[in-house]
């Protein structure tokens, strides 16, 4: 009888934690665990995604992360839901894409930039971003041509966090080594 | 005729008067009470009532003459013949314990509870324990080699899938569905959704990540603490052991296979790094004490056995220590020596377990058979949920309201066979209430009717028919209400009509009530005779009208099962062969409405709803 009531308390009150948004800010003043399990699910990634500060009309609305694999996506109140999804992965197929000018992700490591043809989904829009250990594809629901405004606005979530901050922060806090890229050889 | 007696005799006794008349007295407790009787009575007439057990055990005394209160006698009276008061401190018969999984299951529950919160209040704790899981994963990668790590996997992956777990699942519900147990069906659903839910939640709030400072050489989903796969494997394991495997034995051995399972996967886990120690702990806690608690609350074993043999269920415990309690409180309470507790007559009773128990030779009595009903707070639980779907199926016209605890169940049913027993109606003699555990569990023990056939096998002449629609109307004109008139409650010895299990008796029914007991005993009658002869004889001791009546309330569920059953092996339409020789009435509407039964339906309905939307948006989720 305790556990079920433990366990029916805690589905009741497991929305009072912190707001997706802020597990999986950029500017998050507290190491998020969900950056932890990002670093776990993709260990050669050297850049993490995280979301910049959101304009009006935008939220995160959840996030998946499993080994391989780490992805969020954010709804839009006139995009719909989904209107945005960041997926962390360690390769991108990025043939036939159209490679955009590099940018420098956290702590200026390079970035390779990629779109996807039209063609391929025409009414969406497909980025990939290329680093070292990972790759990040952004896709958003609309085009540049069908929300213009929506473009501009989610050209601006997207953030990468260095590795290697949380390789430290965990090997500082806790003692321990977060495995894969930035921390030394790990057991096993 | 009468005689009178004073004060507590010590013993009781009835005896044939010459003229066939009965007198006696009873007291085997410290009042006395006088009956008389006479030639042509049925039964011995109460005249002053002291103790009404007493009451009951005059009325032991068949229509024949043949005192049989004797055998109500307990030898030796008060203080005598083994009987003992329990002094004040001393245990009861058998004390309530949990039991060894039940400690173990609540301490570590509580434990747990504890070190979530603290983990979740003290960030250094937290800490505390990934260095901690941290260095057993350590311990557990070293070992690793290339075959022990395919072997692993291969556990992993064949156990802790979604796909097998899901096989599981679905085989589980298909089963059970098939084997029509809807409740441990739903309560395995609920359990599998709760767990599914909780570890979901709970693994959201701790927001632990995977194992840290070994390699992960595993798949994973989300975060780690609880496992939710461990959970997911043990609430189905555990589901399956309590839902379609008997009790016993086999459960024992079910219980242990699933062990050795969440052993190996939980270590296969460990080694591959998906996993902490603690989180696989925290899993299999939560798989475990969910279902576990969910099944024993919601269909103990006691009412809602898993059994495969009709008639028999071998779960039940009446052999060791609840059976030597059974001993030594029947010895303390009635001073009656029990030589042997046997279940008997299991496949119809699911509100109590019903035992004949062997007594030895004392007080002049030889060695013989009592009935007794073994109650526990299970039952009552039962007969809460089961009156709660009556009431909404039928609405008002049951008129019943559940029992708030064990010692009310027996009480009611020692005052149910007392009452039929004053009014002159051949019940079983109640002996006494026994106190098994307090508050818990109750040993309701009455006389056995030795050499008594149910009237569905025994020759069923006129003096028959007259004794079922004389019993009736008995009930009638009491004020009286059986509620469960069918050949498995009506027994027949000596050409007299015997009633058994008193406890659905209602005092002032309603007249639908009593109508529906006239027409269940003629077509409990008829099934063995025909309906013109019993209508016939029912005019002797009703009016058309009332038979009339009678088949105008009888309809559906009013019939108890077994009698339904009955009529269509029977294969005649002996219903509407009586409302043919009966004058034509309206039937009477069993649904009634009240503000009660419209707000329980609509709360049932809402919880329905929020089930069948919970499992529907977790579907992928449980299966």
């Amino acid at each position: 009888m305790v556990a079920v009531a433990v366990a029916a308390a805690t589905v009741a009150v497991s929305g009072c934690g912190a707001s997706q948004y802020q597990r999986v800010s950029c500017t998050s003043t507290s190491p998020q665990a969900i950056f932890v399990l990002e670093a776990q699910a993709v260990p050669s990634a050297t850049l993490l995604p995280c979301a910049e500060p959101l304009p009006g009309g935008w939220s995160v609305a959840g996030f998946e992360v499993r080994s391989g694999l780490a992805q969020f996506w954010l709804d839009s109140d006139q995009a719909g839901a989904r209107a945005a999804e960041v997926t962390l992965t360690q390769t991108c197929d990025v043939a036939g894409a159209t490679p955009l000018p590099p940018t420098s992700g956290g702590g200026g490591a390079p970035v390779q930039r990629y779109q996807a043809p039209a063609a391929q989904q025409p009414h969406a829009t497909i980025r990939y971003y290329l680093f070292t250990g990972g790759c990040v594809t952004y896709r958003l629901s609309f085009t540049r041509q069908t929300a213009p405004a929506l473009a501009d606005q989610a050209g601006q979530f997207l953030g990468f966090t260095p590795r290697w901050v949380y390789v430290n922060s965990i090997r500082r806090d806790q003692g321990l080594t977060l495995c894969g890229a930035e921390a030394p050889p790990c057991p096993g | 005729m009468c005689c009178q007696l004073g004060a507590a005799c010590g013993k009781a006794d009835a005896s044939l008067r010459g003229d066939g008349s009965a007198a006696g007295i009873i007291s085997y407790h410290t009042r006395a009470i006088t009956f008389s009787g006479s030639p042509g009575q049925a039964w011995p007439r109460l005249v002053q009532a002291g103790d009404g057990r007493a009451v009951a055990a005059a009325m032991a005394t068949d229509g024949a003459g043949a005192s049989r209160s004797r055998g109500v006698t307990p030898p030796g009276g008060p203080g005598g013949g083994g009987r003992r008061r329990r002094p004040s401190g001393e245990p009861p018969p058998l004390p309530r314990r949990l039991g060894v999984s039940g400690r173990i299951w609540i301490t570590v529950a509580v434990l747990v509870i504890a070190v979530a919160a603290l983990t979740l209040a003290l960030r250094g704790a937290g800490f505390g324990f990934d260095r901690w899981n941290a260095a057993q994963a350590r311990g557990v990668v070293s070992i690793r080699t290339g075959w022990l790590t395919a072997l692993m996997s291969g556990i992993n992956t064949v156990l802790a899938s979604r796909w097998m777990i899901g096989v599981l699942r679905l085989g589980t519900l298909v089963a059970l569905a098939g084997l029509r147990r809807w409740r441990h069906l739903l309560t395995f659903l609920g359990s599998v959704v709760v767990v599914e839910l909780a570890a979901y939640q709970l693994s959201v709030l701790i927001a632990s990540p995977r194992p840290l400072g070994v390699r992960i050489i595993g798949s994973w989903e989300g975060f780690s603490e609880p496992s939710r796969p461990m959970a997911a494997l043990a609430v189905t394991l555990v589901g399956i052991i309590y839902s379609l495997v008997p009790a016993g034995r086999p459960r024992s051995w079910g219980s242990r296979a699933a062990g050795v399972a969440l052993l190996l996967v939980g270590f296969a886990r460990v080694y591959l790094a998906v996993d902490e120690p603690t989180a696989v702990l925290f899993g299999v806690i939560l798989g475990v004490a969910v279902p576990v608690a969910g099944f024993r609350f919601v269909t103990p074993d006691e009412v809602f056995p898993v059994t495969y043999r009709r008639g028999k269920a071998a779960h039940l415990d009446v052999g060791g220590r609840r059976g030597q309690a059974i001993r030594t409180a029947v010895l303390e309470q009635l001073g009656l020596a029990v030589l042997d507790v046997k279940p008997v007559g299991l496949e119809g009773s699911a509100g109590s377990t019903p035992l004949r128990l062997r007594v030895a030779a004392a007080g002049g009595e030889p060695e013989r058979d009592l009935f007794a009903k073994l109650y526990a707070i299970s039952h009552v639980r039962a007969d809460r949920s089961y009156k709660l779907g009556r009431t909404i199926l039928y609405g008002a016209l049951e008129d019943e309201a559940p029992f708030q605890s064990v010692r009310r169940f027996v009480e009611y049913e020692d005052y149910t066979l007392l009452r039929l027993a004053h009014v002159g109606i051949a019940v079983p003699a109640p002996f006494g209430i026994v106190e098994i555990t307090p508050e818990r569990e109750y040993l309701i023990v009455m006389e056995f009717f030795a050499g008594a056939q149910e009237i569905g096998a025994a020759p069923v002449d006129d003096q028959v028919i007259d004794g079922g629609l004389l019993l009736v109307r008995q009930l009638w004109d009491a004020g009286l209400a059986h509620r469960d008139i069918k050949p498995a409650n009506l027994m027949v010895r000596d050409g007299k009509v015997l009633l058994v299990d008193a406890f659905f008796v209602q005092v002032r029914p309603s007249p639908w009530r009593q109508a529906v007991d006239l027409a269940n005993m003629m077509l409990c009658l008829a099934v063995r005779t025909d309906a013109p002869r019993v209508y016939r004889h029912a005019l002797g001791y009703f009016t058309e009208d009332e038979i009339a009546e009678a088949f105008a309330a009888a309809r559906g569920v009013a019939s108890p099962t077994q009698l339904r059953g009955a009529l269509k092996q029977d294969g005649r339409d002996l219903v509407a062969e009586f409302r043919a020789l009966a004058p034509t009435r309206r039937p009477v509407a069993i649904q009634r409405w009240s503000v009660r039964r419209i707000a329980l339906s609509l709360l049932v309905l809402a919880l329905a709803a929020v089930a069948v939307l919970v499992v529907v948006r977790y579907w992928t989720v449980v299966a």
